[in-house]
């Protein structure tokens, strides 16, 4: 934590011209006290790490399918990414046997596609689908 | 014409077809989306936000405002029957509800929940339908320093009143104006901060970020905790929930004073229908005399709570339809999408577009009547489609996060956006961090940019627009003082706790 305020201080400090920069610089000003304030209260505290490794790994996990199912839109299409994701969700998540699994990924698409597609005609990439 | 003639005109409008179908589509989706534990109304409003944008606006606006209210609603039902708040407005209703539905009288209190909602909800309708028109005309006075200074005022009293500290509440929104910073200034023309990124030119898009950062954030939050939940089994007949006399006559003035607290507190920019319902919980166990029934199933512990989220909510209407400032997360939620249809919220849009918003009241008695007799009717299957088990339901948001945050504009960078601000919203999480702060900041950035400047360009560089002009004083000395409150609070406590210890070392 004490690590990302230094950061985000580093970014701040600079002008990016005076009429333009201005108000980032305000901004900057006044994250400097609340910054230090906050580093005061981390050290006084003594507070434990908030998040250990397994649930790190767990939502590492959540936010790498998520990146896969976005790289995939631009690849297979928006219906078969997202079917694709709900399928691997539901089976490794959910514990679910494959039939049903399926099931219910098909039935996501297939609403995501009669709200998304026929109703209010999203131009989804459409990837390796005919639509 | 008078408030009176205008509110007949705006119930005409929503007694259309087509606008009542989209009242009643969004009240019935807001009690679910509120029913159902891990997604609250913010994160309802923001998910759903894509799917009005092939409606008018009215339309959209009306079905919105029908969700943001079902939800809170529907906060109770899985607060008493599960244990688990469905929104964070609920909380309070847990401690005696829950108690309540162990004892076999969950039924009693989700109805006497749904009739203190209903008159809570009336009433804060009714002092909008007075006393917005007025706020608004004295909002047309507000020139760029009282604007600069209003907004000022909603994002720090937001930052104390969401948070445990007051200090993290400013970074969140101080984290907000500086994504709201990203982009192509609109004075000058010049990029800031969008290390070269094409697509970040036009500024960080706001309900992307909204979508991440309340949608995928729940999703992750959720993996790692990997709750799962169980319905109780209650007696939900009308018959069968109909309240005693006696906790009639407890529940009647928790109502009452329910409702006034919700909505003062509601009222102010930042305190939403959790502060709300807090404050009103507390209150009542202090006022009653049965206060050590409170945490063991006090039926007024239920109504006082319950009525105040409403009142709240409600009234977080005011400041935002007369005056364009947010009192909530979720309100600031609604200002992005009513922002996106060129209606910008503020004392301008009671002039040039009053059909919308006197619609937009209008539906708010219809929902409420809607909302009454769902909940005192229709509970049963309402609490069938609790049943859906969590690994779906999360499936299920974080396809919609997906799609969602695609259609706005058709991008695939939003949906990368989207994910950026979900892991963002976990750490935030994490670190005890409020994440309404952050919203309100991204909404209110560049106009409190555009405002500050403005006034900048009037005083020719002095400061001193700010202070001699009266409201804009007042307004910046109310900020000093949310300002100051906490660490004020702070310092008292600490010479208490040393008073007290110093007859202790002796």
């Amino acid at each position: 934590m004490l690590i990302w305020q230094g950061c985000v201080l580093g970014y701040w400090v600079h002008l990016s011209g005076p009429g333009p920069g201005f108000f980032p610089v305000v901004l900057g000003v006044l994250l400097q006290p609340v910054a230090a304030l906050l580093v005061l209260a981390g050290r006084s505290a003594g507070e434990k790490p908030a998040w250990d490794r397994g649930s790190l790994r767990a939502v590492g996990a959540g936010a790498l399918a998520f990146a896969i199912t976005i790289w995939l839109v631009n690849r297979l299409g928006m219906l078969v990414s997202v079917g694709l994701y709900t399928l691997a969700w539901l089976r490794l998540v959910g514990r679910y046997r494959w039939p049903r699994a399926v099931a219910l990924a098909a039935g996501t698409v297939l609403a995501v596609y009669l709200i998304f597609v026929l109703w209010l005609r999203v131009p989804f990439p459409s990837g390796i689908l005919p639509l | 014409m008078g408030t009176w003639s205008y509110l007949w005109q705006g119930f005409l409008s929503v007694f259309q077809p087509q606008h009542l179908l989209f009242c009643i589509i969004g009240v019935v989706a807001g009690q679910v989306i509120g029913a159902l534990p891990g997604i609250g109304s913010v994160s309802g409003v923001a998910l759903l936000l894509p799917l009005t944008f092939g409606m008018d606006p009215e339309s959209a606006v009306i079905m919105l405002t029908g969700i943001y209210y079902g939800c809170m609603y529907g906060g109770t039902v899985s607060a008493v029957l599960i244990d688990i708040p469905g929104d964070s407005a609920a909380i309070m209703t847990g401690l005696d509800g829950h108690r309540l539905a162990l004892q076999g009288r969950g039924g009693q209190a989700l109805f006497m929940a749904a009739v203190g909602s209903f008159v809570a909800g009336t009433f804060a309708i009714l002092m909008l339908t007075l006393f917005a028109p007025p706020l608004a005309r004295f909002g047309l006075r507000f020139g760029p320093p009282e604007t600069a200074a209003l907004m000022l005022l909603a994002l720090t009293s937001l930052g104390w009143l969401t948070g445990e500290s007051a200090a993290k509440g400013l970074l969140s929104a101080l984290l907000g104006l500086f994504l709201a910073v990203i982009g192509v200034d609109s004075v000058s023309g010049r990029p800031r901060f969008t290390m070269g990124v094409v697509d970040l030119m036009d500024g960080i898009p706001f309900l992307p970020v909204v979508i991440g950062i309340f949608g995928i954030t729940q999703v992750l939050l959720w993996l790692e905790e990997r709750t799962d939940w169980k319905v109780m089994e209650a007696k939900l007949g009308l018959r069968a929930i109909l309240p005693s006399l006696q906790e009639w006559a407890v529940s009647k003035w928790a109502i009452v004073r329910g409702t006034v607290v919700g909505f003062f507190v509601g009222l102010m920019p930042g305190a939403g229908a959790t502060t709300a319902s807090f404050l009103a919980y507390t209150l009542e166990r202090q006022s009653s005399r049965r206060a050590h029934l409170f945490g063991k199933g006090a039926i007024e512990g239920v109504a006082a709570p319950e009525s105040a989220n409403n009142a709240a909510a409600i009234a977080a209407y005011v400041p935002l339809l007369s005056l364009g400032i947010p009192g909530s997360a979720t309100t600031a939620v609604l200002m992005g999408g009513l922002m996106l249809w060129g209606l910008r919220p503020g004392p301008l849009l009671f002039r040039d577009a009053p059909e919308f918003v006197w619609g937009l009241i209008a539906s708010m008695y219809v929902a409420n009547f809607l909302l009454l007799a769902i909940n005192t009717l229709a509970i049963p299957p309402m609490i069938r489609i609790l049943s859906i088990p969590a690994p779906v339901l999360m499936s299920i948001v974080s396809v919609i996060s997906i799609v969602g945050a695609y259609c706005i504009d058709n991008s695939v960078f939003d949906v990368w956006l989207a994910l950026g601000a979900g892991v963002l919203g976990y750490f935030m999480h994490k670190l005890k961090m409020p994440v309404p702060p952050v919203v309100l900041g991204l909404v209110l950035g560049p106009d409190l940019e555009t405002a500050m400047r403005q006034s900048f360009m009037l005083s020719r560089g002095s400061v001193a627009i700010f202070f001699t002009r009266p409201i804009a004083l007042g307004l910046l000395i109310a900020t000093a003082l949310f300002l100051s409150a906490p660490t004020i609070g702070g310092l008292l406590r600490r010479r208490r706790l040393a008073a007290r210890e110093a007859p202790a070392d002796r």
